[in-house]
Formats: structure tokens, sequence, C-alpha cells
């Protein structure tokens, strides 16, 4: 047992070096993933019916496709049509487009759940449309959408293991890597989990943070 | 309101430096790609987080004797050719058996190794494997995309000898091995050069060889630029006697495979 112990501390930092990676494909990631998920989600509302035709496919299909598959193609599909992306930047569109189709909809309930009044509030200031979005609507959208992304963000953060099998090296492979040369799965697989919890809560409570700095008090809005 | 549009900016920004970073990498001089599983003690394995092994230490020869630089990328080993073909790394030392269907994918170098497969069990094991007929009706665990597992789904299981269920397959044979200690499969197989390493972690018992005389190449891709040289520099490694010190480096302190 102490022996097992001592085992997985001295080499406790190999590990380590597999959290920076992990926490770079989640954030690199989930930045995608936002930048075309609040696209998607104004699009879906404000869209034109066509448009909004266009994201609903969108968002099916990448919903519905597994990581892993999506990795894939991008990975060892996409080169056959030209299109040859390192392994980072695979990992990268294949997690964030599944996340963009999630945080499409963490953002379209929190800007559905801000009343239109306010659109057409902005649109009878004398504001442009874009204008009322960006200054009225997104502003307040993203106060209500912390909680469904700070979700998101950790689901990410749990799906970053599937790096490895395009070759990139995060917690779990160092970890598989000790146990080719020490034969200890039980030990070394406990203390990536464990990593990755406390990676896990470290992250859920500094978006707790976020959300109650930002949080307006008293300010509620009533599901409609 | 502008902070926002400040912290958005930034953000793309960001992210279109990450982009264009990774991008640029390419332009600079040529790096020798070379992929490996590094799973696979002696051949490839990581230590203090250096690649060792064999196949590592060829590989590193033959960088220098082509005098490139050269980067090793770690992937799943049923991911190696696709990498090749979709020009993901340029060579892929992780000894490879050369066989007809993978060279209609890849090239492959001269042979630098030689193997066969065995049959392993857990060391305390009473059963008894006379000929190959004999595992049928046990269940048998292989990395997925090595010969062993493809001989036993050639074999066997085509001609409906084995029950396809009774084959399971790994994406690694560390798993396969494991889930044998655990007792959740009977055997495993494996090439008796790796089985050789394993049991140097924990104690396993050889049933049974297959002698399939398996060569070891290295495989490049179709067509590639490397192959003359990547030739040459292994045929130099081969007379000059390095390739036979490499492999006793890896595997003089095995324990005598009768014990």
């Amino acid at each position: 047992m102490l022996e097992s112990m001592l085992y997985i501390l001295t080499n406790f930092p190999l590990l380590l070096k597999g959290v920076v990676i992990a926490i770079e494909i989640t954030v690199a990631s989930i930045l995608l993933g936002m930048v075309l998920g609040i696209l998607v989600a104004f699009l879906k509302i404000y869209g034109s019916k066509p448009m909004k035709k266009v994201v609903s496919v969108y968002e099916w299909i990448f919903r519905g496709i597994p990581q892993l598959v999506l990795l894939f193609i991008v990975y060892f599909g996409l080169p056959e049509i030209g299109l040859n992306f390192g392994p980072f930047i695979s990992v990268v569109i294949g997690l964030g487009l599944c996340s963009s189709a999630y945080q499409a909809q963490i953002y379209r309930g929190a800007i559905l759940s801000i009343g239109s009044e306010q659109m057409e509030a902005g649109l009878s200031l004398g504001m442009s449309k874009f204008k009322t979005l960006f200054y009225i609507i997104l502003p307040q959208a993203v106060r209500l959408s912390l909680p469904g992304f700070t979700n998101e963000f950790t689901i990410v953060l749990k799906d970053s293991p599937l790096a490895y099998a395009v070759g990139i090296a995060e917690i779990l492979k160092y970890g598989r890597d000790l146990i080719v040369t020490s034969f200890r799965p039980f030990e070394i697989y406990l203390a990536c989990a464990i990593i990755y919890f406390v990676l896990f809560q470290g992250f859920y409570y500094l978006f707790r943070f976020i959300a109650s700095r930002y949080e307006v008090p008293g300010f509620l809005i009533t599901e409609q | 309101m502008k902070k926002t549009l400040i912290v958005a900016i930034v953000l793309f920004t960001m992210f279109a430096i990450l982009l264009t970073s990774a991008s640029c990498k390419k332009k600079t001089e040529p790096v020798l790609r070379i992929g490996t599983n590094a799973e696979y003690p002696p051949f490839e394995f990581k230590e203090n987080n250096e690649f060792m092994g064999v196949d590592m230490d060829i590989a590193r020869a033959i960088a220098a004797k082509m005098g490139m630089k050269y980067e090793i990328i770690d992937m799943d080993f049923d991911a190696l050719i696709p990498s090749l073909t979709s020009n993901k790394i340029d060579i892929a030392l992780s000894a490879i058996t050369i066989t007809e269907d993978r060279r209609q994918q890849v090239d492959f170098s001269h042979p630098y190794y030689i193997a066969n497969q065995v049959i392993i069990a857990r060391p305390d094991t009473k059963l008894k494997i006379e000929k190959l007929e004999d595992i049928v009706k046990y269940k048998v665990g292989a990395q997925n995309g090595t010969t062993g597992q493809i001989y036993i789904d050639e074999n066997l299981i085509a001609g409906n000898k084995m029950n396809k269920n009774n084959l399971k397959k790994y994406s690694t044979n560390i798993e396969a091995i494991t889930d044998m200690l655990n007792g959740n499969i009977d055997l495993v197989i494996i090439d008796d050069s790796a089985a050789q390493g394993y049991s140097k972690l924990k104690p396993i018992a050889t049933l049974f060889m297959i002698e399939t005389n398996e060569q070891y190449g290295i495989a490049l891709q179709k067509n590639s630029l490397y192959l003359e040289a990547v030739n040459m520099a292994l045929d130099d490694l081969i007379q000059s006697g390095e390739i036979l010190d490499i492999v006793a480096k890896y595997f003089e302190d095995t324990p005598p495979a009768a014990e």
C-alpha cells in the first residue's frame, strides 16, 4: 500500500503534465463551441426561415454524432479532400463542433428567456437589430447561460481523454504509459480519476464564483 | 457593455493565433514524423516521459543517418496506418509485421526483426494447448489490428471453427493481459517478443507458440520519398551489427523462458 502511494507520488508530476494539455483542449474546444454556438443560437431565433432550417440541421447533425466519430472524420477523413489538420486542431474542431450544438441550445434558452419586449424597446429607441442584440440581449443572456455553460464545460473536460485516439497525450494517456512499465492499473487509474475529479471541482467552483459575481441581486427572470 | 465586446475580440484573436501558429510550423525544414504506439515494451514504451525501446532506438539511429530532425508521435496501434495514408506521419515503427494486406495501403522497408506468435495464460493456469485448434473453446484476447488477432480471425473464425464472440479485441496488449490476469478471458495471443517483455512485469505462462516467422518492417507512406534513405540507413544498422546491440540492450535481463 505504502509502496503504491510512493509510486504514484513519484510519478505525479508526469500526470500533471497531462492536466495542462487537458485544460488546453477543453478551453480551446469550448471557445470554438461558444463562437459557433452563439452564432447558431442567434440565427435560430432571429434568422430568416431558410436560415432557421439550416441551423436546425446543423444542431441535429452535431448533437447526433459521437465525438469520437467526428474526431476520426476530421483527423483521418478530411485529409482525403485536402484538409489536413494536426492532432490538436482536429481534437478542438471535433469537440468544438459537438459542443457548439449543445452550447447553441444553452444560449438559445437564455436568449428566449429575455422577453421579446426588450427587442422591441431597443428597436423603438432607434437601435438596429444587431445593436440591440449585442448591447442589450447578449449581456443578459451570458449571465443566464452561465449554469448551463458550466455544465457543458465540465462535460467537454471529461471528453478530453478522447484526444489520445489521435495521438495527443493527456492525463489518461500518461497514466497508461506508466501502466505499461509498472503494471499497476488500479493505483494509476485511481490517481487519474482523482486528478479529473479535482479539475472538475476546481472549474465548477470557479464558474460558480463567476456566476455569483455577475448575479444581479433581486433580478430574476421568470420562465415564460 | 464595451467590455463584452473587448472580451469577445480577445477570445477571437487568441483562437486565430492558436490556429495560425499551429499551421505555420509546417513551413520550417522537414522533420521526420515517426509514429508509434508506445505501449509495447520492450519495443516501444515510455520511461520518465522518454520514448524507449528497440524500435525507438532504431528510429533515432535512422533519423541520425538521414541527417534529419525527428519527432515521435504516440497513438493507438490501429491508428498508425490511417495516419500514414492521411499524411500525419512519415514513417511508423511499432513492431509492425509486414503483411500483404498492409502492403496495399503502405510501403514497407526491409525487415529488421523476426517474431512469432505465442499463446499466454495466467501463471497458475491448468489449461493445456497442444495445437492451435485447442484454443477455440476458450476466451482469447488480442490487441486489435495485430497479426495475432488477424491470424485467429483468418484461421479460426473465418472457417467457423471458433465463435467470434470468443475473441475479444483490445486497443493495447496491456489491456488484454490485465483482463486475462483479472480472469475475464483465458488466453491472450501476442508476439513472442512482447510476451517476453511483459513477463518481466508480471508472471505469465507461455502455453503455445505459433511459428508465423513474421518480419517487422518500418511502414512508410505509399511511394514515400524516404523509402530509399530509410532502407539504406536500416541496411547500415543491420550490417554494422548495431541492431543486434539495440535488441540485446532491451532483452538482456529477461528471465529465461523456462522459469
